[in-house]
């Protein structure tokens, strides 16, 4: 069986369960599970201790979803917000954030080698 | 950059294997940026979330990559590789000052890598070059000439990229997680064999200069501030002494 068959296959991967088509429409099933990987990795690394993870894990995974699919359904996810961009681009809110991230620790990096330096 | 405007990298999925593997390396090193900091990660939990966040990011890179809006991230991309790279080169300035206020050469060290790193460059340059032109002439590949042309250009660039910014960001690795340092230079190699539409690549062209203009000159801020800091202290330690 061809990989693209087989991942296909996979509901989340090949998009092919009925109840999240429209909001597969809206968000790759990859860019889901990769969004949901990522929240849970940082909850873990943020989280104090295994009632403060697991409280926000839950409200992801059970709460979140049923809100998503209720946006997807009643909202107009393709409408600008601001400068051409809507809620169905916030694909690309977490690359973006990462390289925010990235930008202020260069910053912060320069300024200790140039303290050390100086 | 410029080349690019008249044709495209290939193969396409180059770029976005490399912007996904930079973005994976990135996130791992983030929490490891201050092993002794309030944020520094605990084994094993802050591990194990680290690479859950690394692996999850990575999916979503690779996830948009076919979404309208992937050009976003990669114009940041490119963005953010023109500050680091601004920012990096007061680097020079730095050494200036530190031959002028120490009165010593840069060291020798220093000097012999940067010839060793240069005929790295040239090295692997020539090999890939060679390779090319065995591939075409013997391997058998049933590719055109436009072709082939176009993927030399595309190896010569992420060669030519990989090394001059690993060079170019190695004193900062005391600072960086290895991670970061080399995750941010697949992230930029990415970003830099991209395929974006000629208007797009214009805008970011005009703007990777003003960005690249920016980055220089908060380094060089940062640079002057920390000299007149240790300017001061001294002058008051002087001060203190004579008293």
């Amino acid at each position: 069986m061809p990989i693209g068959e087989l991942l296909n296959s996979v509901p989340i991967l090949g998009g092919n369960i009925g109840l999240l088509q429209p909001v597969f429409q809206i968000y790759p099933p990859l860019v889901l599970l990769g969004t949901y990987l990522a929240a849970t990795g940082a909850y873990l690394i943020a989280a104090d201790d295994l009632g403060n993870f697991v409280g926000l894990w839950l409200v992801m995974t059970v709460i979140y979803p049923l809100v998503l699919v209720w946006q997807i359904n009643n909202m107009d996810m393709t409408r600008e917000i601001i400068l051409g961009y809507s809620l169905a681009d916030s694909t690309i809110a977490l690359p973006l954030v990462l390289m925010f991230l990235v930008t202020y620790i260069l910053v912060q990096s320069l300024q200790d080698r140039f303290q050390e330096v100086a | 950059m410029v080349v690019s405007w008249f044709f495209d990298y290939v193969p396409a999925w180059l770029a976005i294997v490399l912007v996904t593997v930079g973005s994976v390396l990135v996130t791992w090193g983030l929490p490891f940026v201050d092993p002794d900091g309030e944020f520094a990660v605990e084994a094993p939990k802050g591990v194990l979330g680290a690479l859950m966040l690394g692996i999850g990011t990575g999916l979503t890179i690779w996830g948009a990559r076919g979404t309208a809006s992937f050009d976003t991230v990669v114009v940041g991309i490119i963005l953010l590789g023109s500050f680091m790279q601004g920012a990096v080169a007061i680097n020079f300035y730095r050494k200036v000052y530190d031959f002028v206020s120490n009165g010593s050469l840069p060291s020798s060290g220093g000097f012999k890598r940067k010839i060793a790193g240069h005929l790295l460059i040239l090295f692997l340059l020539l090999v890939t070059l060679w390779g090319v032109i065995y591939f075409t002439v013997w391997g058998g590949l049933d590719i055109e000439m436009r072709d082939t042309v176009r993927l030399y250009w595309t190896v010569a660039t992420v060669i030519i990229s990989v090394v001059g910014l690993s060079t170019r960001f190695w004193f900062m690795q005391s600072g960086f997680p290895p991670q970061i340092m080399f995750g941010g230079i697949l992230l930029i190699t990415g970003g830099e064999i991209f395929n974006l539409q000629l208007e797009l690549e214009l805008t970011v062209f005009v703007l990777s200069h003003i960005v690249y203009t920016l980055g220089f000159w908060i380094a060089a801020y940062l640079f002057i501030s920390s000299v007149h800091n240790s300017n001061r202290t001294a002058r008051r330690q002087y001060a203190r002494i004579s008293d």
